[in-house]
């Protein structure tokens, strides 16, 4: 195992220096961001790790505020090489006084990186104090590779950006939105970079790799995620005694609650989420679901609860015939098959297969109402859900506004029908709600939430193309 | 406890079915982790391993493995039983092959000594192809199972739960098939064996009558089934009654057959039931262990995306020691205080606009501006330019000096140097903040800069409101 990678993340003040690392690092609370010039005062180091390992160990460094008068200062210090001039200016006085800011860039970059990132806010004038400051860190001869921030903005000078790099013999370069990254970037940033380091080339394909399957995994893991609540919202199903029932007023309350439970559980779902990604838990917020009275049903004849008295009682009745099997076996044919059959009949009735439909008959006889969601509003939520989880992985770590999914966009209708109609076997399981009273998570549940997760996955697979700097 | 101890029972496996019954006990309400996590992340590398100890030492906590460990010792036993339960069968069905009568029915004894057998076998066959059959394993494996976690000497509080978390874990990993299958076939395995050696106990110290009988069914198709049955016994050996000897035995239950023909029908029997029953179950039993075996190192990975996992690498995360200042922040001394007027003041009304670090798409001179009393000066930023723009404004000594700069562009150190440079030349200055947004920006910037008595104005009209306002102060 190589030692971490150590970059310095350098540029001009309020360039995203320290925005560019929350996203890399996931840490939305990493350093300080905001418009103020000279946010970050100091040197700080942060590490990525990926799955537990260090990989990458960024050192966040202030801007470069004073560079056409520090180029100056430099080449004025003693010494035969540009590398020789930098130390001799960070042994001296001014390195703590006047360009103290630039001091701590300088010195990060030679005592502790292996190269630096330098952030370009690209809708800046290509200005000589800029040059300045390419030509300063240069001096230190580290390898550069310049990130080109906010190059999707419309006031973005990306192409004046690319000529005075290539003039400045910077012929690599990425680009980068640390607050709207495109899928995929990150893993652009280090193929990029192994161009510069080229020793460090298999280590910078690790962690590519490793970025790679980070983000699968949150991927699976979020169609996991909102499909368990999609199950937990179509299982959910409350009885109303008929007395209350036909009072309003109590029957309203009854939908009110029933309503909120489904609230809570969209909740659950979008705090998964954020926490999924790395947001914090008031980073993003569901648009308040119109919610219908729901459906009250009396679905006594529910296939999926048909076919589960089936399932059983065909179980219970294979068990039963087997054991009766080997009796017959034992009887030596003796009972002519009497025990089998026996056996059966007596493994069907003991395994409960009946049980589920007693219930709903005794529900139905004492006129117990039973209310469910409408398949309206289940694909709606679907849909939101797979829209936040979608907006959530484009998402950079630095991004300061509150991420609102609510009005509904073309193209919801198009699977949800498919969706929700998979769905109805959870129809059949009140007990495959997650938090209500004797809630299991059995086979079954397990089962169908793997189908559904599969067929939510491709709605989150990428489908924005990673443009390529350089 | 010694601390070798749980570490030996700590197999790929084990670990795998603590981990996921923690999980299940923890859905009824999480348990108290913290140092159980703490611990987990100062000793394992990576995230997946992390995990596995937190689970592990949690389950200790629990007495999960000893409990294993206890339904481990219970699972031999549970075999044991049902292989002699099967033998059992296996005894009863030779004994009713081997009846009394000492007349056997050779057809009929080998349909009821292979026939549960090659259903229950072709079943499982099935079963491979069918997924909801692999998930759910061969029956009496599930069985042995079962009965394991619900025996009493091995039950303890969670041992249903670890029962569960066991197929869990099995059937995530597709290994439940080859569990039960390598268990059902083991059972079946023995059963033949002791089988066969009842069967041999028979033929070798009794003298049975074998035959065949039929009301419908003629001799040829005897013949046919014999030498069929028999192709395979035959290649290990095995003597095949032959055509006359079926012939021969063919409904005359009481006598006329030879004893050299019947020594070949009861080693037919016996062959048929080692190639037909014993060997494919043994071969089996063999390769459901081997993919067993071979499947365990898979167990030792986690789904790092399931949900309750994400929730602990989070809470794993947090654990990282956070950033780290390594070169803090030392405030430098304050600058020099920019005095404004130093030096003698320049001649009233006069003014100097100069353009500073402006984008190149700003239009030069400002539309709308007056020019000033000198050609007003745009400058990009480089050394060069700004000395000579400080030298010009030195000679001229203009009463007003108007800074245009661009608003959305941060203002830094550089712009705050050429200011305090550049202010004691006049009487009184103000910076022009051209372009939209910003403003706020550097009006915040100039009071923290100690530029309080520079004044921020953010159009051309409001540029020339306060080149007047001063010249009505500057006659006043």
């Amino acid at each position: 195992m190589h030692e971490a990678l150590r970059i310095a993340v350098v540029g001009h003040t309020n360039a995203g220096k320290t925005s560019l690392l929350r996203t890399l690092t996931r840490r939305v609370d990493f350093g300080q961001v905001s418009d103020r010039p000279g946010t970050t005062r100091h040197a700080e180091a942060v590490e990525l790790r990926l799955d537990g390992r260090r990989a990458v160990r960024f050192v966040d460094t202030p801007g470069l505020e004073d560079s056409v008068a520090l180029l100056q200062f430099l080449s004025r210090q003693p010494g035969d090489s540009r590398p020789e001039r930098v130390r001799a200016f960070l042994a001296g006085p001014e390195a703590r006084a006047s360009f103290e800011q630039e001091a701590k860039v300088l010195r990060a970059l030679l005592d502790q990186a292996d190269c630096a990132m330098l952030v370009i806010d690209t809708r800046e004038p290509v200005l000589p104090k800029h040059r300045a400051e390419i030509e300063i860190l240069a001096s230190c001869a580290r390898p550069i590779l310049p990130v080109l921030n906010f190059v999707r903005d419309g006031a973005s000078r990306r192409d004046d950006w690319h000529r005075a790099l290539e003039e400045s013999n910077l012929h690599a370069r990425a680009e980068f939105d640390v607050v709207a990254p495109f899928i995929g970037a990150e893993q652009q940033l280090y193929t990029d970079l192994g161009t510069l380091l080229p020793a460090r080339r298999a280590q910078l394909r690790a962690i590519t790799a490793a970025l790679a399957q980070a983000e699968r995994e949150r991927r699976q893991a979020a169609c996991r995620l909102i499909a368990s609540t999609l199950i937990d919202v179509a299982a959910q199903r409350r009885g109303l005694p008929a007395d209350e029932f036909a009072d309003p007023r109590r029957q309203q309350a009854f939908v009110r609650d029933f309503q909120g439970q489904v609230g809570r559980h969209a909740r659950r779902a979008v705090d998964e989420l954020l926490a999924l990604y790395a947001f914090r838990a008031d980073d993003a917020e569901l648009a308040q679901l119109p919610l219908p009275d729901g459906r009250w049903e009396d679905d006594l004849f529910n296939p999926e609860l048909l076919l589960q008295a089936g399932k059983r009682l065909g179980l219970g009745a294979m068990i039963g015939a087997g054991v009766g099997a080997v009796a017959d076996v034992a009887l030596a044919g003796l009972s002519l098959g009497a025990a089998t059959t026996l056996g059966a009949t007596v493994g069907g009735a003991v395994s409960g297969g009946w049980r589920p439909l007693w219930r709903k008959l005794q529900n139905r006889i004492d006129g117990v109402q039973e209310l469910t969601v409408e398949d309206a509003v289940l694909g709606l939520l679907a849909e939101r859900l797979l829209r936040l989880a979608r907006a959530l992985a484009r998402r950079g770590h630095a991004a300061q506004q509150r991420l609102r999914v609510g009005d509904d966009g073309p193209g919801a209708a198009a699977d949800g029908q498919r969706l929700v109609d998979a769905l109805d076997a959870a129809r059949g399981h009140p007990e495959w709600e997650r938090g209500s009273p004797g809630a299991v998570d059995d086979a079954d549940r397990a089962q169908l939430l793997e189908s559904l997760a599969a067929a939510l996955r491709p709605r989150l697979e990428p489908d924005t193309a990673v443009p390529i700097g350089a | 406890m010694s601390p070798t101890a749980p570490r030996r029972s700590r197999s790929p496996l084990a670990a795998a079915i603590v981990a996921e019954a923690v999980r299940r006990i923890e859905a009824d309400g999480p348990l108290d982790d913290a140092a159980a996590l703490a611990q987990a992340f100062r000793t394992r590398p990576t995230r997946g391993e992390q995990l596995l100890e937190r689970a592990w030492l949690l389950g200790q906590r629990l007495g999960l493995p000893a409990q294993l460990a206890r339904g481990r010792q219970a699972g031999w036993g549970v075999l044991l039983a049902l292989a002699l339960l099967v033998a059992l069968t296996g005894l009863g069905l030779a004994r009713a092959v081997l009846g009394e009568g000492r007349h056997i029915n050779a057809v009929a004894a080998f349909v009821s000594l292979l026939g549960l057998h090659g259903l229950t076998l072709a079943l499982w066959l099935l079963g491979l192809l069918l997924p909801a059959v692999r998930r759910a394993g061969a029956p009496l494996g599930r069985l042995a199972l079962w009965l394991t976690a619900h025996l009493p000497l091995a039950r303890g509080p969670h041992a249903l739960t670890l029962l569960r978390s066991l197929g869990a874990v099995l059937r995530r990993h597709g290994l439940l098939i080859w569990l039960t299958g390598a268990i059902s076939h083991g059972i079946w395995a023995l059963a033949f064996v002791i089988t066969l050696v009842v069967l041999l106990f028979g033929f070798a110290f009794h003298a049975y009558t074998l035959s065949w009988e039929s009301t419908i069914l003629g001799a040829g198709f005897f013949q046919r089934f014999v030498q069929l049955s028999g192709a395979l016994p035959a290649l290990l050996g095995f003597p095949v009654p032959d055509a006359a000897a079926v012939q021969q035995v063919g409904n005359l239950a009481a006598g006329g057959a030879t004893g050299i023909s019947q020594r070949d029908w009861a080693w037919w029997l016996m062959g048929c039931v080692a190639v037909y029953g014993l060997l494919p179950r043994a071969l089996l039993a063999c390769f459901s262990a081997w993919r067993w075996r071979a499947g365990q190192a898979r167990l030792a990975r986690l789904d790092m995306t399931d949900p309750y996992v994400r929730v602990l690498i989070a809470r794993l995360d947090a654990l990282e020691p956070p950033p780290q200042v390594i070169d803090a922040e030392q405030r430098a001394p304050a600058g020099p205080a920019p005095a404004l007027p130093t030096a003698a003041p320049g001649a009233p009304g006069t003014l100097a606009v100069i353009g500073f670090e402006l984008p190149p798409e700003q239009a030069w001179p400002l539309p709308g501006l007056p020019t000033g009393s000198t050609a007003p000066l745009r400058i990009a930023g480089g050394a060069a330019e700004r000395e000579a723009a400080l030298a010009q404004l030195a000679a001229h000594r203009p009463d007003a000096l108007l800074l245009a700069v661009h608003a959305p562009s941060s203002p830094d150190r550089g712009t705050a140097r050429f200011l305090r440079e550049a202010l004691p030349a006049s009487r009184r200055a103000a910076v022009l903040a051209l372009g939209a947004g910003g403003a706020g920006r550097w009006r915040d910037w100039l009071d923290s800069e100690s530029f309080q008595a520079v004044a921020l104005v953010q159009s051309a009209p409001a540029a020339i409101d306060w080149i007047a306002s001063g010249e009505v102060s500057g006659h006043a």
